[in-house]
């Protein structure tokens, strides 16, 4: 029966076609889900999915980055102004549980880790910064599917669902953080700066970044439970990416936009 | 055929990018320290213990810090601190050290103003617990924790008649703990585990009260 389906024929226009959806970010009005095969009544738009996902991510800094001394540095290396900020990339992986309540409507809980990257461009006063960071991460939100394809679900290819997806996206714990800024060899005002690399020790320099996440995606069967999905997503935040406790008046955050690829079983 | 092939080879593609994208994201820690340019005003250290403990900065001695005991240490700088903690033992008849001296990093300070708890579990790894022994009988007792398990230690430290164990030692927790109390007349001795069927020879750390909780002490042992 899967061979009925054509996914030789399909396979790569496939790969190619969904890239296309995630830049345009729209519905797919042109691919047809391929029926024929014999319903399989264990796939339906009331099964729970559970996928594997990764891909980049975007990250436009906002705010001051606050001065920091690294060990060794006689001064601080200067708070940098977000004039500064340039786009930085990094990854997002997580593994996802849809939960679907009706055709239309499911909860979507997933567990990853992000790294992202803030960066800021050298000049005249400053040597060129780049604050790194990988949180371990959780995204949970409602997920509404503006298109689903019924006679999708049962057959080995096609596109299920095309979906939006709004919630909290939380970093519950900063795993690793590495920096590169100006170091001072002396306190002289004539001092030159040389980039120097250090990280924060522990988890007290930084606040639990939660934020809003905004997605747009698409599921495509390629067997009755496999699943390809691809997601375009933006992330929020409400709060500071460091902690009030270790740094005043500092509006430091971070916007994330990524683009991911995954598989799912649809059960 | 062909068609399951092509499947295959779609998840295996998949497959590759998300792991790749999984192995891309992973990074390291540099191992040199960075800090804000933030003034830091003070180190506040509270021992929840029962023994006392030396308090460090910067690898120099600090304070010594009593047993259920807090205070502020000011600060008015910028810069690296790194804090650290070490358990003072008391000393037995013959003036050897009577329970363990763990030591353990608090870490870099980073709060403007920090606040450290230190208890039975700030030893990293670990779990240290405190006796509490009183004698009702009518010879000396020595003590002895942890018998033939490999962090044993053997005290000189002897708890007279109508009377309880002093100085507050500290010894490691773990799943075999034991205390024993040998008569020092060689006549009797007394065990107490954490497995023991009776419940009066069971060892057992004090988690109910709460003005004690993080002390690491133990229900009482009572020998008669």
């Amino acid at each position: 029966m899967l061979s009925n389906m054509n996914t030789s024929k399909y396979s790569l226009r496939l790969f190619a076609l969904t890239l296309a959806l995630l830049i345009c970010g729209g519905t797919c009005g042109n691919l047809n889900a391929q029926g024929g095969g014999r319903y399989n009544p264990d796939t339906t738009p009331l099964s729970v999915v559970i996928g594997f996902k990764a891909g980049i991510v975007i990250s436009s800094a906002q705010g001051t980055f606050p001065s920091v001394i690294i060990d060794g540095s006689k001064k601080g290396s200067g708070d940098i102004s977000e004039q500064f900020a340039q786009s930085g990339n990094g990854m997002r992986w997580g593994i996802e549980f849809m939960i679907p309540f009706s055709p239309v409507v499911a909860l979507s809980t997933e567990f990853g880790s992000v790294t992202y990257s803030a960066k800021y461009s050298g000049g005249t006063a400053v040597v060129p910064t780049e604050f790194k960071a990988q949180t371990f991460q959780l995204a949970i939100g409602a997920q509404v599917n503006v298109f689903s394809d019924p006679a999708a679900f049962g057959a080995s290819i096609g596109l299920r669902n095309v979906y939006l997806n709004g919630g909290l996206d939380v970093g519950l714990s900063t795993i690793h953080n590495r920096i590169t800024a100006a170091s001072y060899a002396d306190t002289s005002a004539g001092a030159v700066p040389v980039s120097a690399t250090g990280s924060f020790e522990n988890g007290h320099a930084f606040s639990t970044l939660v934020g809003f996440r905004g997605a747009a995606g698409i599921r495509f069967a390629v067997t009755s439970h496999l699943e390809l999905q691809l997601e375009a997503s933006y992330t929020l935040p409400f709060n500071k990416v460091f902690s009030s406790d270790a740094i005043r008046n500092n509006d430091f955050t971070v916007v994330n936009f990524a683009a991911l690829g995954g598989i799912g079983y649809r059960f | 055929m062909p068609a399951m092939i092509n499947i295959r080879r779609i998840i295996t593609a998949a497959a590759i990018i998300v792991l790749a994208g999984v192995a891309t994201g992973c990074m390291d820690d540099s191992p040199t320290i960075a800090v804000f340019d933030q003034l830091l005003e003070s180190t506040q250290v509270t021992n929840k213990l029962l023994a006392p403990i030396v308090i460090y900065r910067n690898g120099i001695v600090l304070d010594t810090l009593p047993g259920r005991t807090t205070r502020i240490y000011k600060l008015g700088k910028k810069g690296i601190f790194q804090h650290s903690w070490r358990l003072i033992s008391p000393r037995d008849q013959s003036g050897n050290k009577a329970g363990i001296e763990p030591q353990a990093e608090i870490g870099v300070q980073y709060d403007i103003n920090a606040v450290y708890t230190i208890d039975n579990g700030s030893v990293s790894g670990r779990t240290i617990f405190t006796p509490t022994v009183f004698n009702g009988g009518a010879f000396n007792l020595r003590l002895t924790v942890n018998d033939r398990e490999q962090d044993q230690v053997q005290t000189n430290l002897i708890v007279a008649p109508n009377q309880s164990l002093q100085g507050a030692p500290y010894y490691y927790w773990n799943s075999n703990s034991n205390v024993r109390l040998d008569a020092t007349n060689g006549s009797a001795y007394y065990l107490f585990t954490r497995n023991d069927t009776a419940a009066s020879r069971q060892l057992i750390m004090d988690d109910t009260t709460s003005a004690y909780k993080g002390a690491g002490r133990t229900l009482p042992i009572v020998v008669f």
